[in-house]
């Protein structure tokens, strides 16, 4: 609870009086927090740090373009081979003689468990380094600055994910002159923001879903559990990880860093593809520069004619790759990375025939333009869900029962109709339950945190909503931090962030 | 920075200690109400000598036996149940005369005092109720209150809530003397819902199978000092209260193995027990469901439907009503 407010009012103090130090506060936090969460990662971490560094005085010393690539390539082969080490022991625990039976939800318990928290994002953050860094052209950052981008505390844990493009010249100027009063205090009220969040929506929503998953697993379950199980795993996962978002991004703009944003409202997409790059979009962009573009290029080289479909057929190759990194960054599960597969795919075919349809004439009334929005949002949202519940019970025959019974559609009415539209059942319902409704309507209609807070220059929120300096956000200040300290005061054993677990 | 901004940022500020003034007397009321203990001992005000349910739901998470005592101590019934959260979610004492304490997770840190504060001040015959927590690994000490508990029982809407309703509880009771048997009796059933299990049937099994075996020798040592405890206090009121130790029929988890591993601990209890009995103070007894479930045989046959139990663990009040008369008919209170 000290943690936090000691390290960001040292650095600001360090920022006014002696900003030659400042940098060198974040530099001593992030082995403190290391110290206090997980020691591997400060041994990962700093091998990866100094080790990269090195090997980047390495590759800018190369005269030669081609030799300065192998190294490139090495060095990117290099920082994966550890996690991807760690990710293979998590999928196979019998391999290290994990005592303690695997239950098909586990695989995420396991992992957190095998692997360093936040190994999965810095390695990523270095490769950037890797590519990004090697353009000559380029004065690179200095160690400590270099450090202190790659251990920024606020990111550790899982992200979000800042390439080295877009974040050197921030860090070059970090604790050069103190951060201005309204970007600590937006990334303060954000950080209390995701404090609350996380506290008070994902937490009892996590309560809701691990009872719904207890009575899938005891056999006896109904299709309210079952969607209890899915769509509320879907919510969890959605306001477990922009609450951490929130909390990671607000840190950092206390400390004057403005990181990419991670989430936005992906559950008002529009379209599959629309949804897939507004969910950890983060990673998405990671993805999308140094995986999808480059295979891409190399893929648009192929001998297949005529040029759309040698276009068209690059694009696909690039898709699926794309997932397949996805999934594999994930986990190594084999199902998992199936799954990925089939949702890349899945992709294509949408896509390819969206563009199909764009070129015939449009025979839609605006009534039928409406339905098709329509079913193409739910279609979006009940896919998700499945997702999500793929996720959770690790496949196989558990998810094919839940599925089922989420189609049971004449059950859910009965259970409706037993419930009936009693007001008070909603004064009864659990605080898990009464999350899951909170959740669905923030999630569906309200505009989303970066919004709010203008960050990302993500547009789409009234101008009255967005938080300024005035008398009606100062007092919300108050009620977040009444709120979030209630919420992490809570005598509940706390949750760990999902996505820390990855 | 121009005058525009800083008239901003006044209002800013001002808006900030808006929101303080506003939490200032949610903080003042449960401060004064304290509806939880977490202030030091309640003290028993006008306004807070009555536990409501809702307040006494989240004692219980706080594992704080302390704020029973006082309310142990002036019960009007001489008959308690004290439990962990099975008794507190499968036992209804709705109509019976017996007064009910339980904590989710207690173990005999919490119960021996609670045992000897029962005994300490009573003038009649008491009996109590126990459900050996001895396959179950849960003996905790009472924690204090740190800041973190401090801060949430200041702040937490829970907590305001549960002091508006202990300030309204209490309001009919002024100049009466505290009953609070028929308040208690079904507290526990809005104490939230039971903590999840595990989801894995096997390590559910295998906590049942081979209990920690040093948890188990604490559990042992814990029932040796409660008897104890119990015979000093018949010692010295010349009281020979009843003290009725019980286990449940087992979970409908249950296996060959499980039962193996009950037989065996049922042997250590009564060597605990048995000496006692022939020439403690106290009357002491162990009344085992495991292997015979009481009533009819289609009362016995509902201990392994599964429908029955909330879930690996917890039985539901459709069964904790077969259990309850005949720990009262043991008891000799019905």
């Amino acid at each position: 609870m000290l943690f936090v407010p000691i390290t960001i009012g040292t650095f600001l103090l360090l920022c006014r009086r002696c900003p030659p130090l400042a940098v060198a506060a974040l530099l001593i936090a992030a082995p403190l927090y290391c110290w206090i969460t997980d020691l591997r990662t400060l041994v990962w971490l700093s091998i990866s740090l100094v080790a990269n560094y090195m090997l980047m005085t390495l590759i800018r010393a190369r005269p030669g373009e081609r030799e300065r690539r192998w190294l490139t390539a090495l060095g990117i082969v290099t920082n994966l081979a550890p996690l991807a080490a760690y990710k293979w022991l998590a999928a196979h625990p019998d391999r290290i003689g994990a005592s303690v039976a695997v239950g098909p939800d586990q695989l995420l318990v396991i992992q957190s468990a095998v692997v360093p928290l936040g190994m999965a994002f810095f390695t990523l953050q270095q490769i950037t380094f890797l590519i990004d860094a090697g353009n000559r052209a380029r004065q690179p950052l200095g160690f400590a600055r270099y450090a202190a981008w790659g251990s920024l505390f606020a990111q550790l844990p899982a992200g979000p994910i800042a390439p080295y493009r877009t974040m050197a010249e921030q860090y070059a100027r970090l604790g050069c002159s103190v951060p201005s009063r309204e970007m600590v205090f937006r990334g303060a009220t954000l950080f209390l923001a995701g404090l609350v969040k996380k506290a008070w929506i994902a937490d009892p929503l996590g309560n809701a879903v691990e009872a719904a998953s207890n009575a899938v697993q005891s056999g006896h379950f109904q299709a309210t559990d079952a969607w209890t199980l899915s769509w509320g795993f879907l919510l969890q996962l959605y306001f477990d990880f922009s609450a951490y978002s929130d909390i990671a991004i607000g840190l950092a703009l206390c400390v004057g860093i403005k990181l990419p944003i991670n989430f936005n409202s992906p559950l008002k997409a529009s379209s599959p593809g629309d949804y897939v790059m507004r969910w950890h979009v983060s990673l998405m962009m990671f993805v999308r520069f140094y995986v999808f573009e480059p295979v891409f290029k190399l893929a648009r080289r192929l001998p297949v004619r005529p040029t759309a479909r040698r276009y068209a057929v690059a694009w696909s190759l690039a898709m699926v790759t794309a997932f397949v990194a996805v999934g594999l960054w994930h986990t190594l599960a084999l199902t998992n990375v199936l799954e990925a597969v089939v949702l890349g795919l899945l992709l294509v075919v949408i896509q390819t025939l969206r563009l199909r349809w764009r070129t015939r004439p449009r025979m839609l009334r605006p009534a039928g333009k409406i339905a098709v929005h329509l079913v193409t949002r739910v279609g979006i949202l009940f896919a998700a869900a499945i997702f999500a519940l793929l996720l959770r019970t690790n496949g196989g025959a558990t998810s094919m029962r839940v599925i089922g019974s989420m189609l049971d559609f004449g059950s859910l009415l009965r259970q409706a109709a037993e419930i009936g539209f009693d007001p008070g059942a909603l004064r009864h319902a659990t605080a898990g339950n009464r999350a899951l409704l909170v959740a669905t309507l923030v999630a569906l209609l309200s505009p989303n945190t970066m919004q709010i807070f203008g960050i990302g220059d993500v547009p789409g929120c009234p101008h009255w909503i967005r938080w300024r300096p005035s008398l009606r956000w100062g007092f919300a200040s108050g009620m977040l931090l009444v709120a979030a300290l209630a919420g992490i005061a809570a005598p509940v054993v706390p949750r760990t962030f999902i996505y820390a677990d990855i | 920075m121009p005058i525009s901004d800083r008239a901003e940022w006044r209002r800013h500020w001002a808006g900030l200690l808006l929101a303080i003034v506003c939490i200032l007397p949610v903080v003042s009321l449960n401060y004064y109400v304290n509806p939880v203990g977490l202030f030091g001992s309640p003290r028993h005000r006008a306004i807070n000598r009555f536990t409501p349910l809702y307040a006494s739901g989240i004692v219980s998470e706080f594992a704080r036996p302390s704020f029973y005592d006082d309310t142990v101590a002036d019960q009007a019934t001489d008959v308690f149940l004290f439990g962990n959260s099975r008794a507190a979610h499968g036992l209804d004492t709705c109509g019976h005369p017996v007064a009910r304490v339980t904590g989710a997770g207690w173990g005999f840190a919490e119960f021996s005092p609670l045992i000897r504060q029962a005994l300490t001040r009573r003038k009649r015959k008491a009996t109590i109720l126990l459900e050996l927590p001895l396959v179950e690994s849960s003996a905790f000490a009472e924690p204090r209150a740190g800041l973190d508990d401090l801060i949430y029982a200041a702040l937490a809407p829970r907590v305001t809530r549960a002091s508006i309703e202990t300030v309204l509880a209490n309001l009919p009771y002024r100049g009466q003397s505290r009953t609070s048997v028929a308040a208690n009796c079904a507290a526990d059933k809005i104490a939230g819902p039971v903590a999840p299990t595990s989801a894995d049937p096997a390590t559910e099994r295998s906590a049942y199978t081979h209990p920690d075996p040093v948890a188990y020798a604490r559990n042992l040592a814990g029932l040796r000092r409660t008897v104890e405890g119990a015979d000093e206090e018949c010692r010295r009121s010349g009281i020979q209260h009843s003290i009725i130790f019980y286990r449940m029929p087992p979970t409908w988890y249950v296996t060959a193995d499980m039962l193996a591993v009950n037989r065996r601990s049922a042997a250590d209890i009564q060597s605990v027990i048995t000496p006692r009995r022939r020439g403690a103070a106290c009357e002491i007894r162990f009344a085992d469901f495991v292997e015979r479930p009481p009533g009819s045989t289609a009362d016995r046959a509902k201990w392994s439907d599964p429908s029955l139990w909330l879930d690996t663990s917890h039985p539901s009040p459709a069964l904790g009503k077969l259990i309850l008369p005949a720990l009262l008919a043991g008891s000799g209170a019905e």
